[in-house]
């Protein structure tokens, strides 16, 4: 019997041993998988965020001889420089600094609204609102180069729809070079970015109004609401977070905006930004010490703007919440 | 308040989905109707129509004398509590309940006022600086009835309220809607598929299948005499038994032929079958499991063989079978039997309903 009971305490040993094992076992395999998953996207982090920043923050300090090629340490010259091309505008820096902060109202207190009601008006299944919504949605799938490039020719002073519209109705007096007029080349690319951009917005919008329970809007009906105190009352608290979220990322686009300028205006004309700038410099003038202060400089500035963005959506979050 | 007729409404959806087909019914003013049935009956369909959230595809529908199947949900004069609530998530348990007043733009002490004195009978006031979610599900459950309650409308409409919550707080909240019924006097329509819900809250109740009326009536009425075969079982827990049997008759005396017995008919029951002049015929007949006593052995007496027994502390629930039929005995007065006993049976004659083999419909009913 003892004999008996000892194998037993053996046996029951050996199993919490092997249970053990096979835990510690399981243990390494979840480590390295994990380790494996994050490898590749903490060294991308690291080598494409983190070096690549630290390096534009050490530039912004230096400038480029560019006889040798080499790179010295000049204190705050590049900031200095900056701020002066700002302020006296020479090379458009003061016009381009300006545009980032329109192109941040325009993408958070123009695009983000405008998509707002878009995207309601289409949650009430108007007629051809699934057209509608393929549509909107078109710009995002299309290469931005095939878009501006049609951009252009509906606005092209010749040939363009626009003036010949204008020129059909006998508004000849209003017809302009629309891309190429100080007066109108911006507000002409802006209108560009409202068109291309309601589409991604309405699509993660559209999704967020979907979600709102049925019953709710129902009950809503049921006490009397119009559509515009259903949509202030109703519709922008249930989805503020889905909103607040894609403010925050038209806000943090405004400061990369380039891409639309450029292949729009070339930049001219009153549209550069900041971020156009960085590019030219950087491609075309070598500077890179003036880019790189520029660029902490626009991050400083963006941190600050979205911070306070972020800020107020919060506010109305935990006010609605 | 108001009453309701509903002449011939019907809803079709997709051109081919009928929900509902055919409705007629007149619910009185102040009385609380209880539309019951299976899920998919057409009884949600119905009540959504009332509210003016479905469009009716033919038909009429009458609040009072005013024909609504073109009035605007705003302008029927109903509030409607559902099944999940529909609280505003943003709103505070006061607002939620003010909105409704503060869109048709009342007066802000009448508002106040009228939701003070909602709070008050629903027991909200502790409550109504807190959002929804901090709420449990019978307090919401509350704050939506208060919602309706400020609105002093003219129908009650309430679609399964009281579903979500758990079994305590569902006997808890049926009582306060009895309650606030009888405080209030105003029309109620409440849909439910729980049939005991139907039977204690109903002055009346409707049940409904595949979009059909079944059988409209007072709950006592729609359990003693069901009008067809799916009544008798939807009705009740345990539902009742049902058994296949011949119709007989001789010397003016009916019987049932059942598993090789004869059963005699009840001296009240043969008239009407007489009057009706019913042929004798293979039917389908029903009894009520608490209508079946255990038994010494006996000519009208039935053996079975106990397959298992539930003990519901004041009664005891006999799972068997006969004539390859299931059957449930509900015993009140031995709780000693197990399963694998044997033990006989007997049918309380006067207590048997007749339904047509055929059609499931009940040989002796009229419906009034």
């Amino acid at each position: 019997m003892k004999k008996l009971a000892k194998a037993k305490d053996k046996d029951k040993f050996n199993g919490s041993n092997a249970v053990k094992l096979d835990s510690k076992r399981k243990d390494r395999t979840r480590n390295i998988f994990i380790f494996l998953m994050l490898a590749w996207p903490i060294l991308n982090w690291l080598i494409f965020t983190f070096y690549m920043n630290l390096e534009t923050l050490a530039y912004s300090f230096q400038r480029l001889n560019r006889f040798t090629g080499e790179m010295r340490f000049s204190g705050l010259t590049n900031y200095k420089i900056l701020f002066q091309k700002i302020i006296n505008n020479s090379d458009s820096y003061g016009t381009a600094f300006r545009n980032t902060f329109l192109w941040l109202g325009l993408n958070v207190l123009v695009i983000g609204p405008i998509s707002l009601v878009v995207s309601y008006v289409l949650s009430k299944k108007i007629p051809l609102h699934r057209f509608y919504n393929a549509v909107l949605f078109i710009p995002n799938i299309i290469s931005i180069v095939i878009l501006t490039m049609v951009w252009s020719f509906i606005w092209a002073p010749n040939q363009g729809i626009v003036n010949d519209l204008l020129r059909m109705l006998g508004l000849d007096h209003l017809t302009r070079v629309w891309l190429g007029d100080p007066d109108t080349a911006l507000i002409n690319v802006f209108i560009y970015c409202v068109w291309a951009g309601i589409g991604f917005n309405n699509l993660i919008l559209s999704g967020a109004i979907a979600k709102i329970p049925k019953e709710i809007l129902e009950s809503a009906e049921l006490d009397g609401v119009s559509n515009w105190q259903e949509f202030i009352h109703i519709i922008v608290p249930s989805i503020w977070p889905t909103f607040a979220t894609v403010t925050i990322l038209g806000a943090t686009a405004a400061f990369r905006v380039f891409l639309q300028p450029q292949l729009l205006t070339n930049g001219q004309y009153g549209t550069s930004t900041i971020a156009l700038k960085v590019v030219d410099e950087v491609l075309g003038g070598g500077d890179y010490g003036l880019a790189s202060a520029a660029g902490v400089v626009m991050a400083i500035l963006g941190f600050i703007a979205v911070y306070l963005i972020k800020k107020f959506l919060d506010k109305m979050e935990a006010k609605w919440s | 308040m108001a009453s309701i007729t509903f002449k011939n409404v019907r809803k079709v959806y997709d051109k081919d989905v009928v929900a509902v087909k055919d409705f007629n019914l007149e619910i009185k003013d102040k009385e609380f109707i209880v539309l019951v049935g299976p899920s998919g009956c057409g009884k949600t369909t119905l009540l959504r129509m009332v509210a003016g959230l479905e469009e009716i595809t033919s038909g009429e529908l009458y609040i009072g004398d005013r024909l609504v199947n073109n009035v605007a949900p705003k302008d029927r004069d109903i509030a409607m509590v559902f099944q999940n609530y529909a609280l505003y998530p943003h709103m505070t348990v006061y607002d939620n309940m003010a909105f409704g007043l503060k869109v048709r733009k009342i007066d802000k002490k009448e508002i106040d006022k009228r939701v003070r004195n909602a709070a008050k009978i629903l027991g909200l006031e502790e409550l109504l600086k807190r959002k929804p979610r901090a709420l449990s599900g019978g307090q919401r459950q509350r704050v939506a009835i208060g919602r309706a309650i400020v609105r002093n409308p003219e129908v009650f409409l309430m679609d399964e309220p009281l579903s979500n919550l758990d079994a305590k707080l569902r006997n808890e909240m049926r009582a306060e809607i009895l309650k606030l019924h009888k405080r209030l006097q105003t029309t109620f329509i409440y849909v439910t598929h729980d049939q005991t819900e139907a039977m204690t809250l109903g002055d009346r109740i409707v049940i409904m299948n595949d979009g059909i009326v079944q059988q409209v009536g007072n709950p006592q009425e729609v359990y003693e005499n069901p009008s067809n075969e799916f009544v008798a079982t939807f009705i009740g827990t345990p539902k009742m038994n049902i058994f296949d049997g011949e119709l007989g008759k001789e010397d003016n005396r009916y019987f049932l032929l059942f598993n090789g017995k004869k059963i005699g008919i009840e001296e009240k029951v043969n008239k009407e079958l007489i009057d009706k002049d019913i042929k004798p015929q293979s039917i389908r007949f029903g009894i009520r499991p608490e209508h079946i006593e255990l038994t010494e052995e006996s000519d009208e007496s039935f053996k079975i063989d106990v397959e298992m027994c539930e003990l519901m502390g004041h009664e005891m629930l006999i799972h068997t079978s006969l004539n390859d039929e299931p059957l449930v005995v509900k015993s009140r007065t031995r709780f000693d039997i197990k399963a694998s006993d044997r033990v006989d049976i007997k049918f309380e004659t006067d207590r048997i309903r007749l339904f047509h083999k055929e059609s499931g419909k009940n040989l002796l009913y009229c419906d009034n």
